[in-house]
């Protein structure tokens, strides 16, 4: 019994006191030798303990030696504490800022990130967060960088296998984050790229390309915000549907600018947005270039101008013709249309020339006001017009015709042709139910003289033929139709903001102060040509032409 | 005979000589001086015959325009002009119409007012419509080619308008281009437009035509039938007493509406 026990200890203390007598020690030759391997996504770390001491590999590939196995390129077998690096791609919120692991530890949400001197005698976990609606994988390369274009392995966690380079002195991690959205790019407003200004008012049909991206289209949506805001008002509007082109119209009401985008849905799962992302699952969109460019732009909405109107006429557009019109126009009254153009017609006939001394803008590009519904007769930058008559009608009439004075209109008793010597005419009552041409002088007839009409629908019910030659003509604030041919060789004004209509002709030797409307979709001003007056007046608002020849 | 006598004779022969021919001289130069005053006095007079019978003729053209009636000029009552035949010296006022006419020159911006029905000066009116016909208009010069703009005046105040640019040249943007000229009233013209019958119909009282851009041009109408009286032409043929004769013409239009009251403006 006692020699047994005594075996017993002997064997004990010789195994232990001279392992190597029984089992073989580092960087020793061995017996049962494999290779070592480590499976990254379970940390599985295989190898063949053989004849090596415990925690000892014997290691095939370095010639059937021990070796540590975490570190088997190490021949004292002792592994250097190693760092784990890394980035979190794409480099963007909220991808970027994402929680990184160690083991289940504290986590860290630096980018790049760092986990430093990290021991090696074990199998670490790394392990990352990942937002809604997103996927994430990563690319792992020991003791160098130059991994990361290969294809991320899908996962959010990776065991660090410090074996697999033999012996790991830093594993770069980069963790490649991709949000499951579709694509919209390319919005356009009326075919018309992005920014563009549009009238409060027009309709704007806003269009963009809907495309599967990481995830597949499943709905389109557009959004206008005023500038600066996510108020998804004024339009906020979405088609179900796959990849496309989708349509949406907007027609603004209030002038501003304006943040559009474009969203596009992958079901529940994501959404990608132009502007106003924030946080998953939604995410910005990649656009054209991956970074939103055409998901997103900006219209400026103006207010329409106010306009003028004629009905038969030609036009000698004093100054600039510079109109803002919307699309969609309202009549002035019953003699009027919705037809959207500077000239309109009656039935039968056409309206002419439409003549701008300065410039010629007839609105916005997207929709220039036609000078006609057909032949859109223009000149623009005429220059000044040749207008000998008014300097010199008054004393042509004096020389050739008989004139009348008068002291008042009211006091006019037939047709003829009639002068009035005044400091300044004010013609509230409705005129003489005559045919005449009036014209009004100063009170000591130098010049022209300047009158005021306060009455509305002056000459509206007699619908007698009549015109006033003044040097200025103003019509009131309550003056919104009056009848005749008014003449001004240097400023007419009017003063109502329902807007004015002159049935006969209306001549101004200066532009015209256009009256804003409240809206501005009706005409300002409305000119209805009426050639009956000058048929009328055909022989006291005329002069003769004479050709002397001499033939012997 | 001795030689002093043949001395003293030849001294005065010399002295003869010398005369005669001064004599002569000065004599070419009074008479050549006589003709000159002779042939200045006789143009002189002539000058003054002409001013005066072109002087006579203007006055009598003045007078009938007044009387509006024509005949000689002593039945006109033109009894003050001395010098003058009144007898021989006549005022015709022409009522034909043609089916050819040319405007007086138009600047820049003016317009004539063309009559395509007939015009009643004395009512102030219209009696009838227009002939159906088409209307050629001839426009611009070798020097001078603006854009036209034709408006018809009908009797139901229908408006017609027509903008006409010179053959290849745009002032008017989107307006047709004029044609060459086959069918005007002269060959001076450089463009022509036709008016189709059918717009002209029978309710057409007055073509106007308005001169866009720069440049002046006499304004040509040209069609198949006569047009209506454009106005009075009165010819005016004045005789002196000395056989001077003078004619004048003078076409005095209907009514023209001046560009400037009707051409909607501001």
């Amino acid at each position: 019994m006692k020699k047994g026990w005594f075996f017993l200890v002997f064997l004990f203390c010789f195994v232990f006191v001279f392992p190597a007598l029984a089992q073989h020690v580092c960087n020793q030759g061995c017996s049962g030798a494999a290779n070592i391997t480590c499976n990254e996504t379970t940390g599985d770390l295989n190898y063949n303990k053989g004849s090596c001491n415990t925690g000892l590999a014997c290691y095939s590939a370095a010639g059937n030696v021990c070796r540590n196995p975490y570190c088997p390129t190490d021949t004292d077998c002792v592994c250097p504490n190693f760092t784990i690096q890394g980035f979190k791609q794409p480099n963007q919120s909220p991808f970027s800022g994402q929680n990184v692991y160690l083991d289940g530890g504290s986590p860290t949400t630096t980018q790049p990130y760092y986990f430093t001197d990290v021991a090696a005698n074990t199998i670490h976990r790394v392990s990352v967060s990942s937002p809604a609606g997103s996927s994430v994988g990563y690319t792992l390369c020991y003791n160098n960088t130059n991994c990361h274009s290969n294809t991320p392995v899908s996962g959010n966690s990776v065991y660090i296998c410090t074996n697999n380079p033999g012996t790991t002195n830093y594993a770069d991690l980069w963790w490649h984050y991709t949000p499951l959205i579709p694509n919209c790019k390319n919005i356009k407003a009326n075919n018309y790229n992005l920014p563009f200004t549009f009238l409060a008012g027009d309709t704007i049909t806003l269009t963009a390309e809907y495309e599967n991206f990481n995830g597949s289209v499943t709905s389109a949506g557009m959004v206008v915000n005023p500038q600066g805001s996510c108020s998804f008002s004024p339009l906020n509007s979405s088609q179900s549907g796959g990849p496309g082109t989708y349509s949406f119209n907007w027609i603004p009401t209030t002038a501003g600018n304006y943040d559009v985008f474009c969203r596009a849905w992958n079901g529940g799962t994501a959404e990608c947005r132009g502007r106003c992302v924030d946080g998953p699952p939604r995410y910005q969109c990649p656009g054209t270039d991956g970074n939103g460019t055409g998901s997103y732009g900006t219209i400026t909405i103006q207010n329409p101008s106010p306009w003028y109107k004629l009905k038969d006429a030609s036009l000698n557009k004093i100054g600039n013709h510079d109109i803002a019109v919307v699309q969609n126009v309202n009549p002035f009254d019953a003699d009027d249309n919705n037809i959207r153009a500077v000239i309109i017609a009656s039935s039968g006939s056409n309206g002419g020339v439409l003549l701008s001394t300065g410039d010629y803008n007839p609105g916005p590009s997207y929709n220039p006001i036609p000078d006609k519904v057909s032949n859109n007769w223009h000149i623009d930058s005429y220059g000044v017009l040749y207008q000998p008559m008014f300097d010199n009608f008054y004393q042509y009439l004096k020389s050739r015709k008989q004139l009348e004075e008068k002291s008042d209109i009211s006091s006019i008793d037939k047709n003829g042709i009639y002068f009035i010597k005044t400091g300044g005419l004010t013609i509230s009552n409705q005129p003489p139910n005559y045919n005449f041409v009036l014209i009004v002088r100063n009170s000591s007839d130098t010049d022209l003289g300047s009158v005021t009409i306060n009455i509305n629908n002056f000459n509206i019910t007699n619908n007698k033929s009549i015109m006033i030659l003044a040097k200025n003509i103003t019509f009131s604030s309550s003056v919104t139709a009056a009848s005749g041919i008014f003449i001004a060789t240097n400023q007419f004004s009017y003063q109502s903001a329902n807007g004015l209509k002159i049935l006969g002709n209306l001549i101004s030797k200066n532009a015209v102060n256009i009256i804003p409307r409240s809206n501005n979709t009706y005409p300002s001003l409305f000119i209805v040509f009426k050639s009956r007056m000058y048929l009328d007046l055909l022989t006291y608002l005329s002069t003769s032409r004479y050709d002397w020849r001499q033939l012997q | 005979m001795t030689g002093d006598n043949y001395n003293s004779n030849m001294k005065k022969g010399q002295v003869l000589l010398i005369l005669v021919m001064l004599l002569a001289t000065a004599l070419t130069v009074a008479l050549t001086a006589s003709y000159q005053s002779v042939t200045e006095t006789q143009l002189t007079k002539l000058e003054e015959e002409n001013q005066k019978a072109l002087a006579a003729a203007e006055a009598a053209i003045e007078k009938a325009l007044s009387l509006k009636q024509g005949g000689t000029f002593n039945t006109l009552g033109l009894s003050g002009l001395s010098g003058i035949d009144l007898y021989q010296s006549s005022v015709e006022i022409s009522n034909q119409g043609s089916n050819s006419f040319i405007s007086p020159l138009l600047q820049k911006d003016e317009q004539y007012t063309f009559y395509l029905a007939p015009y009643n000066p004395q009512t102030k009116s219209f009696p009838t419509g227009s002939t159906q016909q088409n209307i050629n208009i001839c426009f611009g010069s070798s020097t001078s080619n603006p854009a036209l703009e034709i408006t018809l005046i009908k009797n139901n105040s229908i408006i017609r308008k027509y903008a006409i640019n010179p053959k290849d040249s745009t002032i008017i943007t989107n307006a047709p281009q004029a044609s060459n000229p086959t069918n005007c009233p002269d060959s001076n013209f450089t463009n022509q437009y036709q008016i189709a019958a059918a717009d002209i119909s029978t309710d057409t009282f007055l073509l106007i035509a308005r001169v866009i851009g720069n440049g002046s041009t006499r304004i040509g109408f040209k069609a198949g039938s006569n047009f209506p009286l454009q106005g009075s032409t009165i010819t005016s043929t004045a005789k002196s007493t000395a056989g001077v004769q003078k004619k004048v013409q003078l076409f005095q239009s209907y009514p023209q509406i001046p560009a400037e009251f009707f051409v909607t403006s501001f």
